[in-house]
């Protein structure tokens, strides 16, 4: 399959995401319009991402996550996954649009790495792999719609009904959490195999741990009375400022043994 | 975690002293502010280090971390004082999440919703104390071997063999991943071999054989032939005897890419000798393209058959008697995140589930 497919279907998944961005904007203005229409566009563009997913997948041979074209569309897979449950569960309608822009950006910095389906490295050719990556960027995703949440909750801008963006900011962080647990073991358990150490001081690993222990200490304080609101908001955030240094900036600035271009 | 239990005004000052400060160590405050520092000192510590040097991790994964700390940051100190704050921070989160652990035990309102969390911290606790044992009294040798030999694994007093080893290449060429056949003989006798390639190590206990990082082919001779003799294996330094006295001895070898004024390898340096050590006449064959593959060495047509290679790899033996603890504490802390997952989303027994703070 050509380059040429890989960027139509990625112009198209990012043209149903403007959609879906520029409908929540006409919906503020006209409230007549059903509450829904911004997340049809957003599961068609969810859709031709994961058609694409599943196409490369075939082409490869195995699960299409390396470089940065790929994890892009991994990471935007799973914002906008998370955000249309968000919004099914709770009705989070004014998640969508910052999803939305979320999503339009990753694709935006995703054509700058090269689209050819590379075939996969042996050291790489691992399930532990599969886990790893799979569990780290329903983490990252996780991660970073708990920053959109906590930017709202600063902004004073309730989300859901109730208690509901408060629930959806807790669901995020622990689950991301969780999930990011996983990564951690099947990441050291592969390096155990593939390199002779389960703790390697790379850059990559030591930042990976970083992030590690950074939501560990969130996650301790995160229903104590005293850090509730603000401080849980502003952290949130940082977090997620960390996910995207230790995602994009170690694999862009830095010599790593997780390159992305 | 820790949770304030109320000691009482009718308590004696000693003893709300006390409970005080077992509060204050397990308090959760006390393990966030100390996970912050840790990852304030990590971060910036590994930055400046990568633009120091961005090496420096790679030299730092070549040793146990307790031989790095004692042998090498001291000689980059004071800029590795970063390194030495990380280990006491490391040190005081552990306590710091063994007391918590410990506190919950002493908890009256403890409830099944916690295992998960309390199985987290006791894997993690495993993890590390496994970590240390392994910097503490782990060993990591690189062992380089050609096929067919066996070396002392420095360290830990075991021997390795290559049985056999093939470098397999890309489509295009490159190559991707060796195969190779190893045998490890522990200090207590126990042998245990197989097959190892990339994510595919010989694991004997706390013993794991990984593949080369490096290797490589090398030619140590090649089969050729004479009218006398006939095709004939020979290796570097070995003779055969081409009647009236004489012998062809093959001297030197030179490798693939190897260039010697207009010789090029790959090749045979070949020298026709009398009884008494004398030199009757040499000649060079060779595989390379442009060169002779047949010359005539003391009137004798010598032709190259082929040569022979000899794969040869450098391979990393690693003991760490920590390992088994790790990987024991690596699934103590995932089963514990399953339960804590499960409980959170409520698939548990409702005595097991979590609180709803909402």
């Amino acid at each position: 399959m050509t380059s040429g497919l890989w960027d139509i279907l990625n112009l198209a998944a990012m043209g149903f995401y403007l959609l879906s961005l520029f409908v929540s904007m006409m919906a503020i203005g006209w409230p007549n319009m059903h509450r829904s229409a911004p997340a049809w566009p957003a599961a068609a563009g969810l859709a031709v991402q994961i058609v694409q997913l599943f196409l490369r997948w075939r082409a490869g041979g195995h699960l299409p996550v390396t470089g940065l074209f790929e994890t892009q569309h991994f990471f935007t897979i799973w914002v906008v996954a998370l955000t249309l449950y968000f919004y099914a569960r709770y009705g989070a309608a004014r998640l969508v649009p910052a999803s939305m822009s979320l999503a339009v950006a990753s694709l935006v910095l995703a054509v700058r790495g090269p689209s050819a389906v590379v075939p996969l490295s042996p050291a790489i050719d691992t399930p532990l792999f599969m886990i790893h990556i799979a569990t780290s960027f329903a983490a990252y995703g996780l991660f970073a719609v708990a920053a959109i949440l906590a930017v709202f909750r600063l902004a004073g801008i309730q989300v859901s009904a109730g208690q509901g963006t408060r629930r959806m900011l807790d669901e995020s962080l622990y689950i991301g959490y969780i999930l990011f647990s996983w990564t951690m073991i099947a990441g050291s358990l592969w390096a155990y195999l593939a390199w002779g150490s389960y703790w390697t001081w790379r850059i990559k690993g030591i930042w990976s741990w970083i992030l590690w222990f950074y939501y560990s200490g969130v996650l301790h304080v995160r229903n104590r009375h005293a850090w509730q609101d603000t401080p849980l908001n502003l952290l949130a955030i940082a977090g997620f400022v960390l996910v995207l240094f230790t995602y994009l900036g170690l694999g862009l600035l830095f010599s790593t043994s997780h390159p992305l271009l | 975690m820790a949770e304030n239990r109320p000691t009482g005004n009718t308590e004696k000052w000693p003893v709300r002293a006390a409970a005080r400060v077992w509060n204050t160590l397990t308090s959760p405050v006390t393990f966030v502010v100390l996970c912050f520092l840790w990852c304030l000192d990590l971060g910036l510590g590994s930055i400046a280090a990568y633009y120091y040097d961005p090496k420096f991790w790679m030299k730092m994964d070549s040793y146990p971390f307790n031989v790095w700390l004692t042998e090498i940051a001291p000689q980059t100190y004071p800029r590795s004082l970063w390194i030495y704050i990380l280990v006491a921070l490391t040190f005081l989160m552990v306590v710091s999440l063994l007391l918590c652990t410990v506190n919950w035990f002493f908890r009256k309102r403890r409830r099944l919703k916690g295992i998960g969390e309390v199985l987290v911290h006791l894997g993690f606790l495993m993890i590390f104390t496994g970590f240390v044992l392994g910097s503490a009294f782990g060993h990591r040798t690189v062992v380089e071997l050609t096929e067919g030999t066996s070396s002392i694994v420095q360290g830990f007093g075991g021997k390795l063999s290559l049985d056999k080893m093939k470098i397999v290449r890309s489509p295009g060429g490159e190559p991707v991943d060796t195969i190779s056949d190893v045998t490890i003989t522990l200090p207590n006798g126990r042998i245990a071999n197989g097959r190892i390639r990339l994510n595919h190590p010989l694991m004997s206990g706390s013993v794991v054989v990984y593949p080369p990082d490096d290797y490589g082919y090398f030619i140590d001779g090649g089969i050729v032939g004479t009218p006398r003799t006939g095709a004939v294996k020979l290796t570097q330094g070995q003779a055969v005897d081409v009647g009236e006295g004489r012998r062809l001895v093959l001297e030197g070898v030179m490798q693939p890419g190897q260039v010697r004024g207009k010789l090029r390898g790959p090749g045979l340096y070949l020298v026709m000798r009398n009884e008494d050590g004398s030199t009757v006449d040499s000649g060079y064959v060779s595989l390379a393209p442009g060169m002779q593959g047949r010359a005539m060495i003391g009137g004798l047509d010598v032709v190259l058959g082929q040569i022979r290679e000899r794969a040869i790899g450098r391979y990393k033996v690693h003991y760490d008697p920590g390992v088994r603890l790790v990987i024991f504490g690596a699934v103590i802390l995932a089963l514990g995140t399953l339960w804590a997952l499960a409980g959170y989303l409520g698939i548990l027994p409702a005595a097991a589930r979590a609180v709803d703070p909402f």
